[in-house]
């Protein structure tokens, strides 16, 4: 093999690999919370796919509510019929959740396994998936709390989130509690999930358009080293932030 | 929850997007109204009770097929009442008084199919019946 063509190949292999990481963030199912026959639903899916999320009911881990004095409300899920709905005694302001989504590797061929490439052998992805949410209903009087068990959360960086679709939305990515850089930011993962995410900068700052005049579900992702080397390599944590922008009156 | 941090202010509300309902929101019975998803809740303040009147898109709701709860926060102190079903689409907590100034949150569930919808309420002498 001639010295360009394995520049070329070595190339192509670094392209390819970069393209299924890429690929394989892109595809990842998120949770958020939506509006469903007047109540708050959870919603598992990416895009339009909207999967069994009363089936994975048990793999989240812990709701939170907040009030309108952003004062804690306790919020539970029920499953309602084939969605799960939030529950609550009072009014919620905000509500988020967490789901452990576990360990999940591909093989070669592409298959997907709720196993760790201790045991999946081939595995060209092995990762323990975390899936958080965060709904704001009304932003509180005082600020929005880091919610316990979100190792990643997005809120939104000014006192005022735009009313109108088009303006820009400033978001701030947290992890571990801290301002994140390199927190890949989607702006729309029910209506344009495979969209090119913009990164947070240095402060964990980056800015998007609202895309919706209607329900938003922003999206953020970020690759954390793997705590289990020995099971999986890597740790993926995504992150909604989802708010509605209200109608013009009927 | 990690209550000594952050951020990000406040102010807005997102709130609008409950205005949905079909219909008339406007009081019938003296009280004050909320609209709530499709359900317009009136609340009625009296001399030695509080009603609760239901109505979805200008019709009566049996107050029979709903359970109801409210919360009265005035004077940094909390509580909650059941609300009864009474006649047609009110519902009533007698014996209770809503002081001026307390904060009320009216809960509703669908008994039939576990929805729930809430109307809160800020109390004062100009915009809630006696």
């Amino acid at each position: 093999m001639g010295r360009t063509k394995r520049f070329l190949m070595a190339g192509l292999a670094v392209t390819t690999v970069a393209s299924a990481l890429a690929s394989s963030t892109a595809q990842a199912h998120a949770i958020w919370f939506a509006q469903r026959a007047k109540q708050l639903a959870l919603v598992y899916g990416v895009g339009a796919d909207d999967l069994d999320a009363v089936k994975r009911m048990p793999l989240v881990n812990a709701v939170t509510g907040l009030d309108s004095d952003a004062q804690p409300v306790a919020a539970s899920l029920r499953a309602a019929g084939a969605i799960p709905v939030v529950d609550s005694d009072e009014p919620l302001a905000v509500v988020a959740a967490v789901m452990d989504y576990g360990v999940w590797s591909r093989d070669k061929a592409g298959e997907w396994h709720n196993k760790g490439h201790d045991e999946i052998k081939d595995a060209t992805i092995s990762e323990h998936n975390f899936k958080y949410a965060v709904h704001i209903n009304e932003l509180p009087k005082k600020p929005i709390p880091l919610f316990a068990g979100h190792k990643l959360q997005i809120f939104p960086a000014n006192p005022a989130i735009p009313q109108v679709m088009g303006q820009p939305l400033k978001v701030r990515a947290f992890w571990d509690g801290k301002p994140m850089a390199g927190v890949d930011i989607r702006n729309d993962y029910v209506n344009d999930p495979d969209q090119v995410p913009v990164k947070t900068d240095a402060q964990g700052y980056a800015t998007v358009p609202v895309r919706n005049q209607g329900l938003n579900v922003v999206l953020g992702i970020y690759i954390s080293a793997s705590d289990n080397p020995a099971r999986y390599r890597r740790m993926e944590h995504s992150a909604t932030l989802s708010f509605v922008l209200p109608h013009e009156p009927e | 929850m990690n209550k000594g941090r952050i951020f990000l202010g406040v102010a807005l509300s997102l709130a609008a997007t409950s205005l949905s309902a079909h219909g008339s929101d406007k009081p019938r019975h003296g009280g004050v109204t909320q609209v709530s998803g499709e359900m317009v809740i009136e609340l009625v303040r009296r001399a030695d009770s509080v009603d609760v009147y239901v109505v979805e898109e200008d019709q009566p709701v049996a107050a029979a097929g709903l359970d109801g709860r409210i919360t009265v926060a005035a004077a940094g102190a909390k509580q909650a009442v059941a609300l009864t079903s009474a006649d047609g689409n009110r519902l009533t907590a007698a014996g209770l008084a809503l002081p001026d100034g307390a904060k009320v949150v009216v809960a509703l569930t669908v008994k039939a199919t576990g929805a729930r919808a809430f109307g809160t309420f800020q109390i004062n002498q100009t915009a809630v019946a006696h």
